[in-house]
C-alpha cells in the first residue's frame, strides 16, 4: 500500500525535481501491478519499508523495529488517512469555491485555502457591549418584516445586506458587494446594524435618508464606507448628505426625532430575528452568507 | 591482507559481494590506465612501437594466466566472460550433456537451448549439502552415455566445491569430456588444470580481481572446438569464396579485443600469484568461518553445508522473518554490501521452492573489521531476522 502514497507524493515532488519522476514511474508500476494482483517488481516497496524503518531506528531502535514489523498495517492505516485527507481536501476545496470557506457556509474556523482569513470574520461576537443579544442561532429571514429595511434597488433576486459602518469586515466586503449590487439584477435591502459604538449614531440618520431619498442611500453608503472609522462624526454626516444631494438639515432633524429612534429600534429587533451574530451578513434569496466573501459566492446564490 | 591496495573500500565499506564481482587492486587499475594513457593501439596488427607493446603485453597476460592455471598459453583464449567461454564449447557439443542441479544460468541455459533444439540430451546430477554422490555420477556416466560433463568447480550459490579431479577421471574413463565452470574457484584457491586434467575450463576476470568484460577459455584440444564468432583476427587469409582459420587461441578471439581489460586481467593474476592462492584460500576461509558463526548466532538458515570449511568463501543465508531483499538493504544501509536474490541459479531455488538468499562472499581484502561491521548491522536488527 505504501506505493500508492509514494505514487502521489513522488508525482507531486516530480513536478519540481526530475529525480522523483523516476521514482514516480516505479511507484506507478508497483501500484499497477498490485492492482492487477501481481507482485511489485521494482522493489520500491521494500526500499521504502527499509528506509523508513531505518529512519525511525536511528532515533529509537524499538520504534524502528516496530515500524518494520507492522509496516503493512501502518501502510494501510496511512493509506486510509491519506484517502480520507484527500476526500477532506476535496470537500474543503468544494466548500471554498461554493461558500468562500473550506469548512462550509459561514464557518469561522481556520481554512488552509484562506490562511489569512480574507473571506472570514465578522464583527459581533466580540462586541457584546453593543449587541449583547447576539446568538449563534440559525440564520434565516423567515418571519422577518423586511419593510423595516431600506430598499436600495429593485431587481429579480432578493439581497438583504446587514452592515455596520465601523466594522472592518463590512468595510472589507463592501467593494465586492457594491459591484455585486451594480452588476446583478437584484433587489437590495440594506439594514444598518451597528456592531461598533462609533457607528450607532449613524443608524437613525441613514434610516431617515432611506425614508426621504432611498435612491441616495447607495451613494451615501459609498461615501461612509470610504471614510476612515475615526472620522465618522456628525460633521462627516452633514458633508456626506450634502454630497449625495440630500437635504442634510431635514435628514439630521429627522434623525433626532423620537419616532426615528423607535423605528430604528424596531428595525434592530427585526434584524435580530434573523439570528444575526455579526456583520457583514448578506442574504441572497434567503441563503445567508457571513463575512467578506468572494464575488463568486454571492453570484452562486442567485437563482 | 593488503586492504589498502583496493581504493574502492578506502571509505570503510564492508564489501561481501565478491562472488558477483571482485574489487580491483590499484595495480590492475594502473595497468589498464597505462594502456589508455601511454600506448593505445591494436595488438597483432600495427607494427609501430605502441602496437608492438600491446601485442607483447597481451601475450604476456596470456602467458601469465596460462602459468596461473598451469597450462600452455596456446590453449588459453580470451573471452568476454565465463558465459562466452561456455557458449563456445556448447556451440561444438553434440550427444549427452550432464550438469549438476546447481549450475549458474551460464552453464545451464546454453544446454537447455541445445536440448530444446534437439541437438543434445541433457541430464541432471543431483547435489545436496554434502555435495554429490560419486556412485550416482558414475551411474549416470555409464547409463546415459554422457559425452560432456559440464559442472562448476565451486558453486556461486553456497560456495560448495565439486571433486573435479575425481569427476574428470571418471568421466574420461567413460569416454566423456569435462567442461568446468571455474568462475567461482579461480582466484580463490589453487586451480591446477594439468592436475585436474579437464578438457575445457572457463572463468572470468572480474571475479579474480580483474576487470569486467574479461574471461578465458582453456581447451586441452582447441581443434575440437568451432569458433562461436568469426571475423577480424580469427583467420589467416580470406578470398572471396573461402577463408583459412587462424590457429588457436586467436581463432576464438574475433574482432578487436578489450586490450586494457586483458592487460588488467593478466596483472590481476600476477597480483594473486604474488600473494599466493593458498594464503588467500586460508584467509577467505577464516573470514567465512566468522561470518558463519555470526549468522548462526542470529538463527539464520545457511544454504549448503553448515561447516564453513566446505563452503570456501561463501555463506548464503535465508532469514526466518525478514525478506531477503529487506535484509540486503538493511545491511547495505549499514555499509555492509551483500547480494540478495537467486544469484542466477533460479533453477535451484525453484526446485527447492525458496525465494532466494542473502549471500556473504569474501575475498582477500575482507578483514575482521568487515565482520565486526556486519555484526553491528545484524545486532541492530536483532529480533527482525
Amino acid at each position: 500500500m505504501i506505493c500508492l502514497i509514494a505514487l502521489i507524493v513522488f508525482a507531486v515532488l516530480g513536478i519540481f525535481s526530475a529525480k522523483y519522476r523516476k521514482l514516480t514511474a516505479e511507484a506507478f508500476d508497483c501500484v499497477f501491478r498490485k492492482m492487477t494482483f501481481r507482485k511489485c517488481q521494482t522493489g520500491l516497496d521494500t526500499r521504502l519499508k527499509v528506509q523508513l524503518s531505518e529512519l525511525f531506528m536511528r532515533f529509537n531502535p524499538r520504534v524502528g523495529r516496530f515500524v518494520f514489523k507492522r509496516f503493512e498495517l501502518l501502510s494501510w492505516l496511512f493509506t486510509a488517512l491519506f484517502v480520507w485527507s484527500l476526500v477532506a481536501a476535496g470537500i474543503g476545496g468544494y466548500n471554498y469555491w461554493m461558500y468562500g470557506n473550506c469548512n462550509g457556509p459561514n464557518s469561522q474556523s481556520f481554512c488552509i485555502f484562506d490562511p489569512t482569513g480574507q473571506n472570514q470574520g465578522s464583527s459581533g461576537l466580540d462586541q457584546k457591549c453593543v449587541v449583547p443579544e447576539l446568538a449563534n442561532g440559525a440564520l434565516t429571514l423567515e418571519g422577518v418584516d423586511t419593510d423595516f429595511f431600506i430598499t436600495l434597488k429593485e431587481g429579480k433576486d432578493e439581497v438583504v445586506f446587514f452592515g455596520c459602518y465601523a466594522c472592518q469586515y463590512t468595510r472589507k466586503a463592501y467593494p465586492t458587494l457594491r459591484k455585486f449590487f451594480e452588476q446583478e439584477n437584484v433587489t437590495v435591502r440594506f439594514v444598518p446594524f451597528p456592531t461598533h459604538q462609533e457607528s450607532v449614531f449613524i443608524t437613525p440618520i441613514v434610516n431617515c435618508l432611506g425614508q426621504q431619498n432611498p435612491e441616495k442611500v447607495m451613494a451615501f453608503n459609498d461615501l461612509l464606507f470610504a471614510t476612515p472609522v475615526e472620522e465618522l462624526n456628525n460633521a462627516t454626516m452633514w458633508s456626506a448628505l450634502s454630497t449625495v444631494g440630500a437635504n442634510a438639515s431635514d435628514v439630521m432633524a429627522c434623525s433626532e426625532k423620537n419616532s426615528t429612534q423607535v423605528w430604528s429600534a424596531l428595525q434592530r429587533e427585526e434584524a435580530l430575528k434573523t439570528g444575526i451574530y455579526g456583520t457583514p451578513l448578506v442574504f441572497v434569496n434567503g441563503e445567508p452568507a457571513v463575512g467578506p466573501l468572494p464575488y463568486r459566492v454571492y453570484k452562486r446564490m442567485l437563482s | 591482507m593488503n586492504r589498502t591496495d583496493f581504493p574502492a573500500i578506502r571509505n570503510g565499506i564492508a564489501y561481501f559481494d565478491s562472488s558477483c564481482v571482485s574489487l580491483k587492486p590499484q595495480s590492475v587499475i594502473d595497468v589498464m590506465n597505462a594502456y589508455y594513457t601511454d600506448y593505445t593501439a591494436c595488438a597483432g596488427r600495427s607494427s609501430h612501437a605502441w602496437g608492438e607493446k600491446v601485442t607483447a603485453e597481451m601475450e604476456r597476460s596470456r602467458e601469465t594466466l596460462a602459468k596461473f592455471f598451469n597450462v600452455k598459453s596456446q590453449s588459453v583464449s580470451f573471452t568476454r566472460n565465463t558465459t562466452e567461454a561456455i557458449n563456445i564449447v556448447a556451440h561444438s557439443t553434440k550427444g549427452c550433456v550432464l550438469t549438476s542441479d546447481k549450475e549458474h544460468n551460464s552453464n545451464l541455459v546454453p544446454w537447455l537451448r541445445l536440448k530444446n533444439q534437439k541437438r543434445i540430451s541433457h541430464f541432471i546430477l543431483p547435489t545436496d549439502e554434502n555435495g554429490i554422490s560419486m556412485d550416482t555420477y558414475e551411474s549416470l556416466l555409464s547409463k546415459q552415455q554422457i559425452s560432456l560433463v559440464a559442472v562448476h568447480a565451486t558453486s556461486n550459490l553456497d560456495g560448495m566445491s565439486l571433486p573435479i579431479k575425481e569427476m574428470a577421471k571418471l568421466a574420461h574413463k567413460h569416454g566423456a569430456k569435462v567442461l568446468v565452470d571455474g568462475a567461482q574457484a579461480a582466484g580463490h584457491k589453487e586451480v591446477d588444470l594439468k592436475s585436474w586434467d579437464v578438457d575445457y575450463f572457463a572463468c572470468s576476470g572480474h571475479k579474480m580481481l580483474g576487470p569486467s568484460g574479461t574471461g578465458l577459455l582453456y581447451a586441452k584440444d582447441p581443434d575440437s572446438l568451432e569458433p562461436l564468432m568469426l571475423g577480424g583476427e580469427t583467420v589467416k587469409e580470406t578470398w572471396l569464396d573461402r577463408y583459412e582459420l587462424e590457429d588457436a587461441p586467436h581463432r576464438f578471439e574475433a574482432g578487436l579485443q578489450d586490450y586494457a581489460g586483458i592487460l588488467g586481467f593478466g596483472e590481476a593474476a600476477r597480483y594473486l600469484q604474488k600473494i599466493g592462492l593458498s594464503k588467500i584460500e586460508k584467509h577467505c576461509g577464516k573470514i567465512n568461518e566468522e561470518i558463519t558463526q555470526l549468522v548462526s548466532a542470529h538463527g539464520m538458515r545457511i544454504l549448503g553445508n553448515r561447516n564453513s570449511e566446505k563452503r570456501g568463501s561463501i555463506t548464503s543465508v535465508i532469514p526466518n522473518k525478514m525478506k531477503i531483499h529487506e535484509l540486503n538493504l538493511m545491511l547495505s544501509n549499514a555499509g555492509v554490501y551483500t547480494r540478495s536474490g537467486a544469484f542466477c541459479v533460479h533453477s535451484w531455488f525453484n526446485k527447492h521452492n525458496l525465494p532466494g538468499a542473502v549471500r556473504f562472499s569474501a575475498h582477500l581484502y575482507n578483514d575482521d573489521s568487515d565482520v565486526e561491521k556486519a555484526r553491528a548491522a545484524l545486532d541492530r536488527i536483532k529480533g527482525l531476522l
